[in-house]
């Protein structure tokens, strides 16, 4: 708990407020479009990824991803998904810490956050294979729908380092983020 | 708070989004068509009775399932595999494309699933107020209050982020940043958006967390806390109730 | 002594600078081996040049510098008796309180009554305590009838007062406060003050104050400390005395004094002796009085503008939701005009800038400008795009597909004219409040527009930098650029602006040279606007009716021209 200044609670809660205002729609949008095209929907999904990549990157704490998706969940319970997204939010952003985590939060490389979001959606595309019934499309949807998903990841992820790289640059981190750490 | 034991505002928000969840898996990993209809028509009737909608929020839950629902079923039965479904009735042709019902059927299934997992989302989500779900959730969950005060102050921060958007984006259009349309050239410019409103949201948070340490925020391991949210035996009732839902599926075997 | 609540022994502080690698190092010590005394009832005004570390000083005093801030601080500060580095920064929250100049970054609930118990819950005390403390305190500011309102609904002014009252609701013997007017409006200003008069009244605590605007402090503080530029202590004694009897250390040190203290700097220099040195527009009234005869008031320069018309207003009416926010609002500004737009908070005057300057709101054909606008908003961050300044400056001229050479040129000259040439590499956000507004206005003129726009250039600027923006307008202004200003600044607005136009509920009530729109006490009541202090001043004379117009420093009798 010693860990968890005051001053690095609302830097979460910052980026946590700023990712759900971002998420908000991206809920709305998904809802409509994962009714209509399945497909569309997956080229989305890596959306979620933004905030907690930012968070942990530029922050460089344990706790960043979980805490800002957390945050950023109890703000999205104004959209269709209700508390749930606390939940969605919550999944994505552990997901994303457990790599620091295992790695003792020594490892900042940016190929840790891909493997990390590659893994969390491999698991997430099993589990939408029921939800979406992805087992009865076509083959080209079906691959489509797992290109999609992967490019999005990829694509969000590498923005999300690339604002933490400009956020970091800006000196918004300084005094929260550990100095040592090299950038 | 209205208190009113037919109201689901009256219930505790943790409760609330705790106990649909069973329900909520069962609904989601279904198959069939009945259970998700049983689960959304269940969603449906206790935000209708109990969740006192406002006129525009009504017509959103009585209208919004069932277009979920015909979308679904229509946009599954391009998508799926014909070869699953050939041996269903063709509904409809169009030069090379036919529409099975089996597809339609899948789709349907699915439509419900999509809609009874939203409906029991939303018995938590139209009647439960952020500051109370944490309060709550500091109460009954044993989140650090710490944590939970960083959720107000995301809450507070939300309006002025939207407000300090808008100007961003007023701001760039004047600098004539203009990335053409298109998804990519949109995902560009909001990235571009990004920075300014993270770095302006870091800075605020900062002396925000200055503020209230000046006033004492973090003194003691818990502080004083005027407003409770009560733990009743109406909750009880309720969680009893949704997880009881969950038992509907093998009635039907029963039946 | 047993009565000092706040000892500061050899307080030198250096903040954590970076270098273009990352690498951290120490800067200068900003302040500088300060030592000073507050007791029980004394009011003390820490005054200092811009980056002497005022601001840093008020964060030692209850250890936000060094345990929160991590800035390496040397010398001991203590409250009570109690080493501030001895306890936690909230731990000491029952001993100094702070008010803070953002009043919308103090905000944590939902409702003014939640916030002020915040303090006192987080102190657990009993729930009967902190509900009595919380009544009190807020009856003290004038706002208990608002208790169960969100602070989003107050004014900028009744915001600060909210925090004031959070600060009183902990009872501590100690309150610090950092320029808490600064981002006010000039009513919101008034309200702040006369909480605080009430404050310093009563004698039972000590109170630190560091403010810029002295107009409004003066006449309750007791005692002023004054920083010089490296942020040493060189004058510490009782206000009246220390302010008048070091005028020319004070002066030289760049330090703002009053408006009144300046005129009669100015008169004096102009051969009117002006004894005792006043320092609130009512003792320079008193003081000119006393001459039977004074030189006539400098004749205005004629305004320079041309006929012909730069903008043309033509009923325009913005809505936002169903809400009109301006009603059939029709103006022409001349080419090469100075235009302030003043008004009281939500008077619409955002909304007509922004249509003037094209960003926003307006219906097609209801404004026509002439030539290209550039328009600059409130906050500089805002606008910024790229990660370094001599970018940022070229970045509109790539849009308009200049050639290098020529963008090089203009960047050159711009980077001197706005004095940023050593900071050409730095990134936008890490320069100075003053800076990035600077750099802000510098990407607004690097296309040359006809007209120039903006949003309160002056907001959370010191006034020394507020007044080397308005400078720098003030030349393009000459230049023939119409100029279109928001400013709640009484002061500079008089100073500079060729027109004063006063908005209130979304409708023009007054339009006109600012000495004439000064003299409409209707207009200014509608409006919640106050007269510049030299305006009052020289109002109250009984003698010399001929100078009753006059609103500027500029308009006194001088020998030379500074203003
Ligand atoms: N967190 C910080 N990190 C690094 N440098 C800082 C920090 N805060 C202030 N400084 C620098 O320390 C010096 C003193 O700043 P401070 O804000 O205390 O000045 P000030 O006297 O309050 O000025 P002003 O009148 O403009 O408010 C300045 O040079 C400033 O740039
Ligand atoms: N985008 C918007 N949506 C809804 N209402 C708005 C919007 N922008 C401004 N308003 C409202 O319009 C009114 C005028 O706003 P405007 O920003 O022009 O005022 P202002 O005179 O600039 O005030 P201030 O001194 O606070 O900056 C206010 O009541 C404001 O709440
Ligand atoms: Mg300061
Ligand atoms: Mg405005």
């Amino acid at each position: 708990m010693k860990t968890l200044t005051t001053r690095y609670l609302m830097a979460c809660a910052a980026i946590g407020a700023a990712t759900g205002v971002l998420l908000i729609p991206a809920f709305f949008v998904s809802f409509t479009i994962s009714a209509a095209a399945p497909l569309a929907y997956a080229a989305m999904a890596g959306v979620w990824f933004l905030g907690p990549v930012v968070a942990l990157a530029v922050l460089r704490r344990p706790g960043a991803a979980v805490l800002t998706m957390l945050l950023a969940g109890i703000i999205n319970i104004a959209s269709p998904a209700g508390p749930s997204a606390i939940v969605t939010n919550l999944m994505v952003g552990a997901a994303l810490e457990v790599g620091f985590l295992v790695t003792r939060y020594r490892i900042w490389r940016p190929w840790l956050f891909y493997v990390m979001g590659v893994l969390f959606q491999a698991y997430y595309a099993i589990s939408a294979y029921a939800y979406f019934n992805i087992d009865d499309m076509t083959v080209a949807a079906q691959a489509g729908f797992f290109v999609l998903l992967l490019g999005s990841t990829l694509a969000f992820i590498k923005i999300g380092l690339v604002i933490a790289g400009r956020l970091a640059a800006a000196g918004v981190a300084r005094g929260i983020a550990p100095v040592s750490a090299a950038r | 708070m209205s208190d009113s034991i037919l109201s689901l505002r009256s219930y505790n928000p943790v409760v609330k989004v705790l106990a649909p969840v069973p329900a909520m898996i069962v609904a989601g990993l279904s198959r069939d068509l009945w259970t998700p209809a049983v689960f959304a028509v269940i969603g449906l009737v206790m935000l209708l009775i109990a969740g006192r909608p406002r006129a525009r929020t009504l017509a959103w839950l009585l209208a919004g399932p069932p277009l979920l629902v015909a979308l679904l079923t229509v946009s599954f039965g391009v998508w799926t595999d014909p070869a699953l479904v050939d041996d269903t009735t063709a509904v409809l042709e169009l030069g090379p494309f036919t529409l099975w019902s089996g597809a339609l059927v899948t789709g349907l299934a699915t439509g419900l699933r999509v809609a009874a997992v939203m409906l029991l989302a939303l018995i938590a989500g139209l009647t439960t107020d952020g500051t109370d779900l944490v309060r709550s959730m500091i109460a009954h969950l044993r989140m650090p209050y710490r944590i939970g005060y960083a959720g107000f102050a995301a809450m507070r921060f939300v309006p002025r982020f939207r407000r300090d958007l808008e100007i961003i984006r007023l701001a760039h259009r004047v600098r004539g940043v203009d990335g053409g349309r298109g998804p990519v050239a949109t995902l560009r410019r909001y990235s571009g958006y990004a920075v300014p409103l993270l770095a302006g949201a870091m800075r605020h948070g900062d002396r925000v967390s200055l503020a209230m340490e000046a006033r004492g925020f973090g003194a003691h391991p818990t502080r004083t806390e005027r407003r409770h949210v009560p733990l009743r035996a109406r909750d009880a009732v309720l969680a009893l109730w949704l997880v009881a839902v969950c038992f509907v599926p093998h009635l039907t075997g029963v039946l | 002594m047993s009565d000092v609540l706040l000892r500061l022994t050899g307080v030198s502080v250096r903040h954590e600078v970076y270098g273009e690698d990352g690498s951290m190092s120490h800067g200068p010590p900003r302040p500088q081996e300060v030592s000073a005394e507050l007791r029980a009832g004394e009011v003390v005004l820490l005054l200092g040049p811009s980056g002497c570390g005022k601001s840093t000083l008020t964060l030692t005093t209850n250890g936000l510098i060094p345990q929160v801030v991590t800035s390496r601080m040397d010398g001991t500060v203590t409250v009570a008796g109690v080493d501030t580095t001895a306890t936690t920064v909230p731990g000491l929250a029952a001993d100094v309180a702070m008010v803070f100049q953002d009043p919308d970054a103090q905000i944590v609930t939902a409702t003014l009554f939640d916030e002020v118990c915040f303090g006192p819950e987080n102190l657990l005390l009993p729930v009967g305590e902190v509900l009595g403390r919380a009544e009190e305190a807020l009856r003290r500011v004038g706002l208990w009838e608002r208790r169960d309102d969100d602070p989003e609904h107050l004014s900028g002014g009744g915001r600060q007062r909210l925090a004031i009252a959070c600060a009183l609701a902990l009872r501590t013997p100690v309150l610090v406060l950092d320029e808490p007017t600064a981002n006010l409006d000039p009513a919101g200003v008034e309200e702040v003050y006369r909480t605080l008069r009430e404050i310093a009244a009563e004698r039972d605590r000590a109170v630190l104050l560091v403010e810029h605007n002295l107009d409004a402090a003066i006449d309750f503080v007791d005692r002023v400390i004054v920083l010089d530029a490296a942020g040493r202590v060189v004058l510490d004694g009782p206000a009246r005395t220390t302010l008048i009897e070091h005028v020319d250390e004070l002066v030289a040190l760049g330090v703002w004094l009053p408006v009144a203290t300046l005129a009669a700097l100015r008169l004096r220099a102009a051969g009117i002796a002006v004894e005792p040195l006043p320092l609130t527009p009512r003792e320079l009234a008193a003081v000119l009085d006393e001459h039977p005869t004074l030189p006539p008031p400098r004749a205005r320069s004629a305004a320079e503008s041309t006929p012909e018309p730069s903008i043309r207003v033509r009923n325009l009416t913005v809505h936002h939701g169903r809400h009109a926010v301006l009603h059939d609002v029709s103006l022409t500004v001349r080419a090469g005009e100075f235009v302030a737009v003043a008004g009281a908070n939500g008077a619409g005057k955002t909304t007509l800038a922004q249509a003037i300057a094209g960003v926003a709101g307006a219906r097609r054909g209801a404004v026509t400008v002439t030539g290209p606008a550039g328009f600059v908003f409130q906050n500089p961050e805002h606008q910024f795009l790229t990660n370094r300044v001599e970018d940022e400056l070229a970045y509109g001229m790539r849009v308009l597909r200049l050639s290098p050479a020529e963008i090089g040129a203009r960047v050159d000259d711009l980077l001197d004219r706005l004095g940023l040439r050593e900071l050409r590499t730095v990134h936008p956000f890490l320069l100075s409040g003053g800076q990035k507004r600077r750099l802000s206005v510098g990407t607004a003129l690097v296309t040359r527009p006809k007209v120039l726009v903006l949003d309160e250039p002056t907001f959370g600027q010191d006034r020394e930098r507020a007044a080397e923006l308005l400078d720098l307008l003030d030349a393009l202004h000459r230049d023939g650029t119409t100029v279109v200003v928001v400013s709640h600044d009484m002061h500079l607005v008089a100073e500079y602006a060729t027109r004063l136009l006063v908005l209130a509920e979304g409708r023009v009530i007054a339009d006109g040279p600012p000495a004439e729109v000064y003299a409409d006490a209707a207009v200014l009541a509608a409006a919640g606007l106050r007269p510049p202090p030299i305006a009052q001043a020289v109002r109250a004379l009984t003698h010399h009716p001929e100078w009753h117009g006059l609103t500027r420093l500029a308009d006194l009798p001088a020998c030379e021209t500074a203003r």
